[in-house]
């Protein structure tokens, strides 16, 4: 018991720090060894980390490389606010008040500062209705109000007005986008979604119940952004381009926003004057009226569909903006990026919300702070939690952003580089996932080095128990080099396996389990989805035909293996021996010359096959020239619109094609394809297969045949009984590798079809009418990024064809001997 | 119809003088029996004796030859004018071999019912049915399809050769190169019934008739039985010597006209699809090949394809042989869970580790650089690399190291000098696998180096950065821009080098791979 002890004792001393059970069994070079290698670990992982360092998440919106916005800029601010507005002769009593609290803690800091300017920006900029007025001067400064954003007495406000809003009955003038009409019903076009979700349909301009998914036969507008305002009229008329089938071309055409049957065209020349009357509209917010028919001006800051609207600013705020102008000016260490953050700040203050948003989004302690392999951890098991997200500030360009102005004969010059949006990478989930992935492996190593510590230090005294030696370090380094010497050897493969080989394999494993798919995926968020991916498999009917699709790929591709192979098996052995009978003189030279195929690359004869097969290709004109074209023509399979309502069983069940013999491209006759595949694929494989069985059969012992010979057997008899089950027995392993090989054979599929018609269709899942299984995970992986599924499918063939090529790699006597 | 009846003509000619040489042998033969062994006949006494028959028989010959090529003519001439005699015809000749080849059967099965049963039991027709219904019904079946198919491929033959002028050509020329190929393969055969070699028989048998007369006048070495000829120039040995040729010779044409097609195409001067085997004199040219080089990047998609080859050449023999030696010679912990590990690792498609890959490499910013594509099939081949040098290794004896061992050397010394060398010939056959197979590969490059880098301002940044395999395909996949003389011109600078390495090599590589699978 005791002496179990101290065995235990020791292993747990390097259980809490490695080496030091080795120290306690005086070895000390496998102590220090041990402590170096968890002394590395733990140096990354603190040389990764950021635990002693602050980490501010402001620092990823802009790069800043100036001066920064301190508190002091504030604090000059307010002198400078203070020497101007006497020079003025204005006063801002609000700001006063609001200095007065602010500066409570002798401190007017930035933020405060920036606070306040939001807002300002934000009284200045109230949502509300306002009338188109009478005496409208087209200019930018609005109409009736002016762009410091003063509001009028007539002015509905958003949320506070809104009964009267209601009761007005407003309709939105959509400008920029296309319209469709028909008997005088407007349509706009709305698409959701993205690639498997997608829909697309119409809606009622007038009534956004009324949706509709047909506009063939509808006349469409592509509405521009110019409106033009007859002012004794009050009329506006948006300007449009239209094409229809009646009217062909496309014109100009001016229709009145409120009544669609008010128009007039350009091309009608009585409409000149009329036109040249018109004004430009220039405004500040979206055309809008009301079911009474007065013309509105919506003014919302922000809208963000056509980025017209933006804040206003006022005297205040134009103060604020001549500073930071002049100490620009004066101070070059000053730059684009400081200016930037100081917009996202205002931006902020103005949407709480979103500063809550992004301080939590943005500083995850795992992810910013900690260490390679705590990370790792986490990567794997959240995939990340941060969405990317665009901060659009355009809309303070108005109020805030810098512009040249002069004063006391000095011109300042305008901060360039501004931006209208700062976007922001979140997380990415296969970055994560991969780093993830490698880091828990080299931590899986660690671990098993730690593991070694602990059990080696208990070892070892148990062994001194017994042996009352301890083992040298001398002896033991000597030791481990002559025993030690295979492991080094294999350490490189071993490094380049796990890292190269394994990584990627358990990364495509982990995908089919989360819901990698889609265009933004890559840069974006997935998350785990358990076994979702794989019962999709099974469900029929939903959304993106998976399901059927791949029961049907599953079964073409077996049936493309099995007879692909067989065929390539059978017209090889046929091949070997036809030239192997007796009456083939120069069997080499045949040996030779019909092994070609096999020895031009296998890529260059597929690619040439396409080429050769194609609709108007080499082969197509040397049937027409050998006369088959009008024989088929007179069969009524060529030549002839596929009518699968006229045309004859016969007819439907050869049809070759139109103008030519749709070898690869017909759409009615996908037997037709796939078998001119199986036997195109005979020309590529029969003649391995042809020199494999002559070889085997000019080694087949003559005296074998000589005694059947004697006991007189037929030719065929000879054939039946020694040539054929011996050639089997010889060739079947190639015979799996074949079958494995084809399942899995890429470049004849791709190549040559590009996997049939209707490939990339959404409609049969992307899959083309020749497709086999990798050639449509290809598919899915390079163009349309459907990530998660190639993966399912992919485990799928491994699960196939990887326990038909083990099983046949275990038969062999290598593996067995071992 | 000249052309026909010029054949028709010739034909009847060659069977005429064939008859009638075969007439004059008869009467030769039943000569010799009636004088004495040896006094030799000469030609003017023979002529002389036998002028009455030989002039019979010329006559009676000719007769009969003008008979059939006369219906033969007339059927042609008839079946061509009306679709009704067409018809009849066909039918006619169908059901004559169809019953010809059924009696035949019968006959032989009859024979077979006598010779199996005690020769005093007199066999009648019920037994006969009774025993042998199903094969009865078996050679009706049989023969019905067999005979439809010789009747129907005659009559698409002969129709096609009314039609086209192409076809007949080829028709003409295949008849001509199977025919030319039987007399060889008869010639030889005699040369060695006679005791000569049968290489320098075929050999003259290619010299037309000649080689056939000689072959027959050739002074036999050995003792000849007299129906030992019987079996070479037999009807059915003959019909069996053309379909062998016939089958070999279209062989023949089906593996070299894709390849001929290549070969023409990059020299056809046309902008669209080539549409001839090979190009008419004025559309031969040199241009494509210069055109390949000017107007496309291909020499830097070759320089790129050469470079990872390379590359994945020397670093992949370097990570493979140590392990595979220590798998081969050393029993250690792990040993069998490796192999195993090894095993599973390689049925696993490459393609499950693409996804990753390009997510890594787009993490390292490594897409779009050729170069480290190498890390890929570096790795990918690992597994199976070790494998085969394994394999390969296990069958060097052990004892040259235990008496390396004894002289003293340790196991690096035994590693590089006396391993080493000895596994040349597996670690020439990884390098070359290694070094092949970027060339051919499409889906990696496809995917890795296909990418617009951020900040390029070359517009031909994405196609700089292509593999051959990709670039090839380039060039004939979009209908719109594709340039097939060019990717053909292209195909062959890549092909012909392989082609030739592998046909010299052709012996090693494939039993080489059968090897690998069966011995390990």
């Amino acid at each position: 018991m005791k002496r179990n002890g101290k065995h235990i004792f020791k292993g747990i001393a390097s259980a809490i720090i490695p080496g030091l059970g080795q120290v306690f069994n005086k070895q000390f070079l496998k102590a220090a060894i041990f402590f170096v290698i968890f002394s590395i670990f733990l140096g990354v992982e603190l040389a990764t980390s950021h635990y002693f360092v602050t980490v501010d998440p402001y620092d990823k919106l802009t790069e800043e490389t100036g001066e920064l916005f301190t508190d002091v800029f504030s604090e000059n601010f307010y002198k400078y606010y203070a020497y101007q507005k006497a020079a003025d002769e204005v006063d801002f009593p609000d700001f006063e008040a609001y200095y007065a609290t602010a500066n409570a803690d002798d401190v007017f800091s930035m933020r405060e500062l920036l606070e306040y300017i939001g807002e300002e920006i934000v009284g200045a900029s109230t949502p509300r209705y306002f009338v188109l007025s009478t005496d409208l001067v087209a200019t930018d400064e609005g109409m009736g109000t002016s762009n410091t954003g003063e509001i009028l007495d007539t002015d509905l406000i958003i949320g506070t007005d809104d009964d009267a809003i209601g009761a007005m009955n407003f309709t939105h003038v959509k400008i920029g986008i296309t319209i469709y009409m028909s008997n005088d019903v407007e349509y706009y076009r709305v698409i959701t979604g993205s690639d498997e979700t997608r829909q697309v349909f119409y809606v009622n301009v007038n009534d956004s119940t009324d949706v509709i998914y047909d506009v063939t036969g509808f006349t469409e507008y592509k509405r521009t952004d110019s409106l033009y305002y007859d002012s004794s009229l009050h009329i506006v008329y948006i300007k449009s381009t239209i094409s229809d089938s009646v009217l062909g071309s496309s014109d100009y055409r001016y229709t009145n926003v409120q009544d669609s049957s008010d128009f007039y065209d350009a091309k009608d020349s009585a409409n000149f004057d009329y036109f040249n009357s018109l004004e430009k509209l220039e405004i500040k917010g979206d055309l809008v009226f009301s079911g009474s028919g007065d013309l509105y001006v919506r003014y919302i800051p922000e809208l963000s569909y056509d980025m017209v609207h933006g804040y206003n600013g006022t005297a205040f705020t134009d103060y604020f903006r001549n500073y930071v102008t002049m100490r620009y000016n004066a101070n070059t260490s000053f730059d684009s990026g400081n200016y930037n953050r100081m917009l996202i700040e205002v931006y902020f203050s103005i949407h709480p919300e979103l500063r809550t948003a992004f301080e939590t989004q943005y500083y995850n302690f795992f992810y910013d702070k900690a260490g390679a392999f705590t990370k790792g951890i986490w990567s794997l098991i959240t995939l990340g939690t941060t969405e990317k997200v665009v901060y659009n500030y355009k809309s303070l360009h108005d109020p805030l952003k810098s512009v040249a102005f002069t004063e006391s004969g000095i011109t300042y010059a305008a901060v360039s580089g501004i931006l209208d949006e700062t976007p922001l990478i979140g997380h990415v989930s296969s970055y994560l996932l991969i780093q993830g992935l490698i880091y828990t492996l080299l931590l899986a190593y660690f671990i098993l080095i730690y593991i070694w510590g602990i059990i080696d230090a208990y070892k070892t005294s148990k062994r001194y128990d017994e042996t009352k030696k301890f083992v040298k370090d001398v002896e033991w380094l000597r030791n481990i080099f002559t025993h030690g010497f295979e492991y080094f050897m294999m350490l490189p493969a071993l490094f380049v396996i796990t890292f190269i080989t394994v990584m990627p394999i358990l990364f495509g494993f982990l995908i089919a389990f989360t819901s990698y798919s889609g265009f933004d995926s890559d840069s974006g968020l997935f998350t785990w989805v358990g076994f979702s991916n794989f019962t999709r498999i099974f469900s029929f009917g939903e959304g993106i035909p998976f399901a059927e699709t791949f029961w049907s790929v599953l079964s073409w591709t077996v049936i493309w293996a099995i007879c692909s192979t067989a065929t390539v098996f059978f017209g090889g052995m046929f091949l070997a021996v036809v030239i192997n009978s007796e009456r083939v003189p120069f069997k080499k030279f045949w040996r030779t010359f019909l092994i070609l195929p096999w020895a031009v690359p296998a890529l260059i004869s597929q690619m040439a096959f396409s080429v050769i097969f194609s609709d108007r290709g080499v082969i197509n004109a040397i049937l027409d020239k050998l006369g088959f074209y009008d024989v088929f023509q007179n069969w009524g399979i060529l030549g002839v619109a596929y009518n699968a309502d006229t045309m004859t069983a016969f007819q439907k069940l050869f049809y070759l094609g139109y103008n030519n013999i749709q070898w690869f491209s017909n759409a009615n006759n996908i037997w037709f394809v796939r078998i001119a595949l199986i036997v195109i694929n005979i020309w590529l494989g029969a003649p391995y297969f042809m020199a494999l069985m002559t070889s085997i059969m000019t080694s087949i012992d003559r005296t074998l045949y000589e005694a059947a010979d004697i006991d007189g057997a037929t030719k065929n008899q000879k054939f039946k009984f020694i040539t054929f089950p011996l050639v089997m027995y010889s060739t079947a392993p190639i015979l799996v590798m074949t079958f494995s090989g084809n399942f899995n054979n890429f470049g004849v599929i791709y190549f040559i079809t590009q996997g049939g018609t209707g490939a990339g269709d959404i409609d049969t899942a992307f899959a083309g009418s020749t497709d086999i299984l990798i050639s449509w995970m290809y598919t899915l992986t390079v163009s349309k990024k459907v990530y998660n599924m190639a993966s399912v499918f992919s485990i799928l063939i491994f699960l196939l064809v990887g326990s038909i090529a083990a099983w046949n790699f275990s038969q062999t006597r290598a593996f067995k001997e071992d | 119809m000249a052309t026909f009846k010029i054949i028709l003509i010739v034909m009847s000619a060659i069977v005429w003088i064939s008859w009638f040489t075969v007439d004059l042998y008869k009467i030769k033969k039943q000569q010799s029996k009636n004088i004495l062994e040896d006094v030799k006949p000469d030609l003017k006494e023979f002529l002389r004796q036998n002028k009455w028959a030989i002039l019979l028989s010329l006559l009676k010959r000719a007769i009969f030859t003008a008979i059939i090529a006369g219906s033969i003519y007339a059927i042609v001439y008839f079946s061509i004018q009306s679709v009704l005699f067409r018809t009849i015809t066909l039918i006619v000749t169908f059901v004559a071999l169809w019953v010809f080849m059924f009696i035949i059967d019968l006959y032989k099965m009859n024979k077979e019912l006598h010779e199996n049963v005690f020769e005093n039991i007199q066999p009648d027709s019920k037994e006969f049915m009774h025993r042998y219904k199903w094969a009865v019904l078996l050679s009706l079946i049989k023969r019905a399809i067999l005979a439809a198919i010789i009747v129907g491929a005659s009559y698409a033959v002969i129709y096609f050769s009314i039609k086209s002028l192409l076809f007949r050509a080829i028709a003409i020329i295949f008849v001509i190169v199977v025919l030319w190929l039987t007399h060889s393969g008869i010639t030889g055969e005699i040369f060695e019934k006679k005791g000569y070699k049968k290489i320098t028989g075929n050999l003259m048998g290619f010299i037309p008739i000649y080689g056939l007369i000689y072959a027959i006048k050739l002074r036999p070495h050995k003792q000849i039985l007299p129906g030992a000829f019987k079996t070479i120039i037999g009807f059915k040995e003959i019909m069996m010597k053309m379909m062998t040729f016939g089958m070999l010779t279209a062989a023949l044409g089906i593996v070299a006209f894709p390849i001929v097609y290549l070969i023409g195409s990059s020299f056809t001067d046309t902008s669209d699809l080539p549409t001839l085997l090979w190009p008419t004199s004025d559309l031969f040219t040199w241009q494509n090949y210069v055109s390949l080089f000017e107007d496309t990047k291909f020499f830097v998609w070759y320089k790129n394809t050469f470079i990872i080859a390379l590359l994945s050449m020397l670093l992949g023999v370097i990570f493979v042989t140590g392990a595979g030696y220590v798998f081969a010679r050393f029993k250690f912990k792990g040993k069998k869970a490796g192999l195993m590990a090894i095993l599973v690792l390689q049925v696993f498609p490459s393609f499950m580790g693409l996804i990753a890959m390009f997510t890594l490499f787009q993490v390292f910013g490594l897409l779009g650089k050729p170069t480290w594509l190498t890390v890929l099939y570096v790795g990918g081949s690992v597994p199976g690399n070790i494998w085969l040098i394994k394999g390969y290794l296990s069958q060097i004896p052990k004892d040259l190291d235990e008496s390396a061992m004894l002289d003293g050397a340790n196991k690096f010394q035994i590693f590089f000098k006396i391993i080493m060398p000895l596994s040349v010939p597996i670690l020439s056959f990884v390098a070359v696998g290694l070094f092949m197979a970027p060339w051919m590969d499409y889906m990696l490059p496809k995917y890795l180096l296909d990418v617009q880098l951020a900040g390029s301002t070359d517009p031909d940044s994405v196609q700089k950065q292509w593999t051959i395999a990709v670039g090839l395909f380039s060039m004939i996949q979009n209908p719109q821009s594709s340039s097939y003389t060019m990717f053909a011109s292209g195909a062959l600078i890549v092909a012909v080098p392989i082609t030739i390495l592998y046909m010299i090599f052709q012996r090693y590589l494939i039993e080489g791979i059968a090897a690998g699978a069966t011995k390990g």
